[in-house]
């Protein structure tokens, strides 16, 4: 029954999300009337998502659907909804609603007004319906055809400003690389579908069991084709160059899309093929792909978050930090997937800090998104060096891009920090060298977080005398940033009840089945108790409070500031000289010590390989360019109108065929 | 497990009594100091009478507005809640509301607290000291982090109580002795005093961060500092020099483990000159080095 009614509700946010579709591309020239259309058939699907989410997760159903049988390659197409969907729909569901409200009213700004919103809506809402049909997808047709579909439409999005030239390469950098990890996937589908004979997931599950038995090192490669195409939707390094170069291009709504739930579709394909999907036999293979989640893992926290301490633009931080953030969640995976034999209990905890960390970094990287959005709508600019001391001139804005990077920072008692704490517990006390050893990378990624979220608020709103304009953005765009803002707090506030969904939803893996009972009094709904930790954000804040208002009495402040002009010593310096060099940190200069001449000491200078290994455009995505453009320079060689080079074309090819078929024939 | 009623006595009554033993400590450093150089010096109150005089001062500053009134309480609520949390030898009451890493990241939260008041003010000296402290918070955290990790690896725990209990118990090893060493130099710049004080650095950048801060909330500051010296040398007293005590002796020898751990920190304070950043890093970054040897004979089991 319930079931049903969930089914019912997914179909119907598809359905109405495909006349949104063709009802805003109808309408595309009158642009109040699109923009009216498209927020309404965004959040109204988006409200249907977020109750077929908590519906999932809370009464535990698997609708299912098939659509369709094709019989010549022994496949129906299905739907079928989890509680990992759920969790999926839920994120997709709250994100384009707030995507939406913030893109009312900011495609309206002059930077955006000369192109077309038939760019924008349509696929807008294919790319949401894109994304359901990922999560809902119960076999590799409908699974590939759907994430074929999100590639595109996020591709037109990220493509939307297309004026500039540097967009049009990024867009094009993101189709061409992501493609890549889609061939990727496309070869693992067909190499199972030989294998197994269809394409449907139980027959997947049985393909996996079939060849761990028989044929291992297939398995093997099938895995790697599976973690190098996921790995490039969730931007793992080297697999996510595109992402720094896409989310600058893309609406900072778009960018909040792709940031806060596209990129974590790469996890959720990991979770489904190598957690989900693993039958009993293939459990060791989990074991072995653990190590390599832990070492792309650990790899792109440091290396993101170091990026991200360096940039000088906020949504290239805000980009890099994507990058670390889901560093952080595969290697709370992968440290799941390393300790569930040896210690359920652990690999619990950190799989509960995987799922909230999806949860929390999906939410506050939007709302930062958001607030870079905002500050390029009210400033024209989102580089640091023309950004500051607008604190007072966008007081909302500020206060929740503060919650924002309070909360990335991981400081508690807001999100990031519960996942942080839950993933380094399970990492530190898992008896084992190099786990706990990628703990030490872990811990140092977070101070990295520290740096870069304080570097993107100090940045934006501080360091620069405080602008007197009012430059506040427009009430939708506000009440955007405070609903995800509110639901940060929540989230911060009350980690138990997230933790014990996602409670919910690791225990309906197989790998991890039982551990819900030994883990039973561990997430409350104010404290969070793991053997080896305690945590409760309630009473964190209330000590807060009660500091405060006791050092509030004490001092007393009723007597109001005065302002004064900045002191600098008494030097005559103009205003506009005042305040600090948006690098924040300048540790860029620092680590390439090009700060002071230096006498000739020794230095370590790392090899001219490793520093070109960090350049992933230069070694990954350049030679699949020139490639290209190889192959189709030799196609073009050979087609230069001139007929006689056709027929020997023509007779060179028979003689091929015709040695072909005498060969198969000969027996 | 602790009744609640003790919980909630130690939670009123420990940041009362944080706060108002404190400002004792610079009191005691600037005795200490001043000895040394064969002066007097203040006298030991000292650091209430400045408080005091602050917080009867008018605040005169560029920048007045919802967020930098409220760093101060933020920087100095974090630090005192960061207290609350701390074991007593054995006995934590609020054990249940925080562990190792809470602790660790409230003392951060309260640094960004002051970075930020600092980096509002739009002048170009406090933003110097604010992105000094933050580099600095770069090479030490995880110094500190790393070295009181050793402890909760081979106590297999983050709960502060039981490091502190497995520590007393199983005595010194290798690998906890080298993290003490790190913690006691990871210590220092904690403290915001020479030879790390890189972001007041009064001489260079004219008090650095704290520079546009004045009246009451340069009172809070300067409290959050005093706060932050008592909870720094009590973490590495309980931790690295555990005795397990019965309740009220145990608080005298806190205090008096305190107050000798600050006092080799306030004679160091006298004796360095400050480092410059670059130096400061290589400092750390050798630390960094030698904590992590300890952590991987931590991991070998000696």
């Amino acid at each position: 029954m319930e079931a049903e009614i969930l089914m019912k509700a997914i179909l119907l946010a598809k359905i109405l999300l495909v006349l949104g579709a063709v009802v805003t591309a109808l309408t595309a020239e009158r642009r109040t009337l699109t923009r009216v259309l498209g927020t309404f058939f965004t959040i109204l699907p988006a409200i249907v998502l977020v109750y077929a989410g908590v519906g999932l997760i809370v009464w535990g159903a698997t609708p299912s659907l098939v659509l369709t049988e094709i019989s010549a390659i022994k496949t129906r197409l299905t739907l079928q909804a989890d509680v990992l969907s759920g969790l999926f729909l839920l994120l997709i569901g709250i994100l384009s609603a707030s995507a939406a409200l913030h893109s009312y009213a900011y495609l309206e700004h002059p930077h955006y007004r000369q192109e077309n919103l038939i760019r924008y809506y349509p696929m807008l809402l294919l790319f949401i319906l894109a994304m359901v049909g990922v999560v809902v997808a119960h076999d590799m047709l409908t699974f590939l055809v759907f994430w074929e579909l999100m590639t595109l439409a996020s591709y037109v999005l990220v493509a939307y400003e297309r004026s500039k030239p540097e967009n049009l390469r990024a867009a094009l950098k993101y189709f061409i690389l992501t493609h890549l990890g889609a061939l990727c996937l496309l070869v693992a589908a067909v190499i199972l579908w030989v294998q197994g004979g269809s394409f449907e997931f139980g027959t997947v599950f049985a393909t996996f069991e079939k060849l761990a038995k028989t044929r291992p090192m297939l398995l093997h490669g099938v895995f790697a084709l599976l973690f190098i195409g996921f790995a490039t939707k969730a931007a793992l390094f080297p697999f996510g160059d595109w992402l720094p170069d896409a989310h600058p291009a893309a609406p900072s709504p778009i960018s909040a899309m792709l940031s806060g739930v596209m990129i974590k579709l790469g996890i959720y394909g990991f979770l489904r093929f190598f957690v989900w999907l693993l039958p009993t036999a293939a459990f060791p293979f989990a074991y072995d792909w653990s190590y390599v989640f832990g070492i792309f893992g650990v790899v792109s926290a440091v290396l993101g978050g170091a990026a991200a301490t360096v940039t000088y633009d906020a949504k290239v931080l805000l980009a890099y930090s994507s990058i670390a953030q889901s560093g952080f969640i595969t290697l709370g995976i992968g440290a799941g997937m390393f300790l569930f034999r040896q210690d359920l209990q652990l690999a619990n905890i950190a799989m509960a800090g995987a799922f909230f960390h999806i949860v929390g970094d999906a939410f506050v990287k939007a709302l930062l998104f958001l607030n870079a959005g905002s500050v390029l709508y009210a400033t024209g600019s989102r580089r640091f060096a023309d950004l500051g001391g607008l604190l007072e001139s966008m007081p909302e804005t500020a206060g929740t891009a503060f919650i924002g990077s309070m909360a990335i920072a991981g400081f508690p008692p807001l999100t990031a920090f519960v996942s942080k704490w839950l993933i380094l517990q399970s990492l530190l006390f898992s008896k084992s060298i190099p786990v706990t050893f990628s703990g030490v990378g872990m811990l140092l990624a977070s101070i990295f977080s520290i740096l870069y979220s304080v570097k993107f608020f100090a940045s934006c709103f501080l360091i620069k005398p405080m602008r007197a304009e009012k430059l506040e953005v427009p009430s939708t765009m506000r009440l955007a940033q405070l609903l995800l803002t509110l639901l940060i707090i929540l989230v911060g506030l009350f980690p138990g009840v997230v933790l014990r969904w996602s409670s919910w939803i690791i225990a309906d893996a197989s790998m991890f089945a039982g551990a819900e009972q030994q883990l039973a009094g561990v997430w409350q709904w104010a404290w969070v108790q793991p053997l080896t930790g305690a945590f409760s954000p309630l009473i964190v804040i209330g000590m807060f409070v009660v500091v405060s208002i006791f050092a509030i009495i004490s001092v007393g402040t009723e007597r109001q500031p005065r302002k004064a002009p900045i002191w600098v010593g008494g030097e005559l310096i103009k205003q506009e000289q005042l305040g600090g060099h948006p690098q924040g940190v300048p540790l860029r200069e620092e680590l390439l010590q090009r700060a002071y001449p230096k006498a000739p000491v020794p230095r370590w200078q790392p090899p001219a390989w490793f520093t070109k290994l960090l350049d992933p455009e230069a070694w990954m995505y350049r030679p699949v360019i020139s490639g290209g453009e190889w192959i189709s320079d030799l196609l073009r060689r050979a087609h230069t109108g001139v007929p006689h080079l056709y027929i020997a074309w023509q007779i060179i090819g028979a003689a091929i065929i015709a040695l072909i078929v005498w060969l198969m024939f000969r027996t | 497990m602790v009744k609640w009623q003790v919980a909630l006595i130690w939670a009123i009554a420990t940041p009362l009594i944080l706060l108002a033993i404190s400002p004792l400590l610079d009191g005691l450093a600037r005795k200490i100091r001043a000895r040394l150089h064969s002066r007097i010096g203040p006298p030991l109150i000292q650091g209430y009478l400045d408080l005091a005089k602050l917080a009867g001062k008018t605040d005169v500053t560029p920048t007045v507005n919802t967020l930098t009134n409220f760093l101060p309480f933020l920087a100095l609520a974090s630090a005192v809640t960061a207290g609350t949390l701390l074991p007593i030898s054995d006995f934590a009451p609020l054990s249940f509301a925080g562990d190792l890493l809470v602790v660790l990241y409230l003392l951060g939260l309260s640094t960004v607290a002051i970075v930020l008041g600092g980096a509002a003010s739009g002048n170009p000296y406090s933003f110097l000291g604010a992105a000094r402290e933050l580099q600095l918070l770069l090479f030490v955290e995880p110094v500190m982090a790393f070295a009181l990790f050793v402890l909760a690896v081979k106590a297999g725990t983050f709960r502060l109580s039981e490091i502190v209990i497995w520590h007393a118990q199983n005595g010194y090893t290798l690998s906890t002795v080298l993290a003490g060493i790190s913690a006691l130099s990871a210590m220092l710049p904690y403290f915001g005093k020479l030879p790390f004080d890189l972001s007041e650095a009064e001489q260079e950048l004219m008090g650095g961060i704290l520079l546009e801060q004045g009246g009451w909330r340069l009172a809070l500051y300067r409290w959050t500092f005093f706060v932050k010296w008592f909870i720094v040398t009590w973490l590495f007293c309980e931790a690295f020099l555990p005795v397990i005590a019965p309740f009220p002796l145990s608080i005298l020898l806190l205090l008096v483990k305190v107050f000798i751990v600050f006092f080799i920190a306030a004679v160091l304070e006298t004796l360095l000159a400050r480092l410059r950043l670059d130096h400061a890093r290589a400092f750390f970054i050798h630390i960094a080095f030698f904590v992590l040897f300890a952590l991987a004979f931590a991991l070998i089991g000696s």
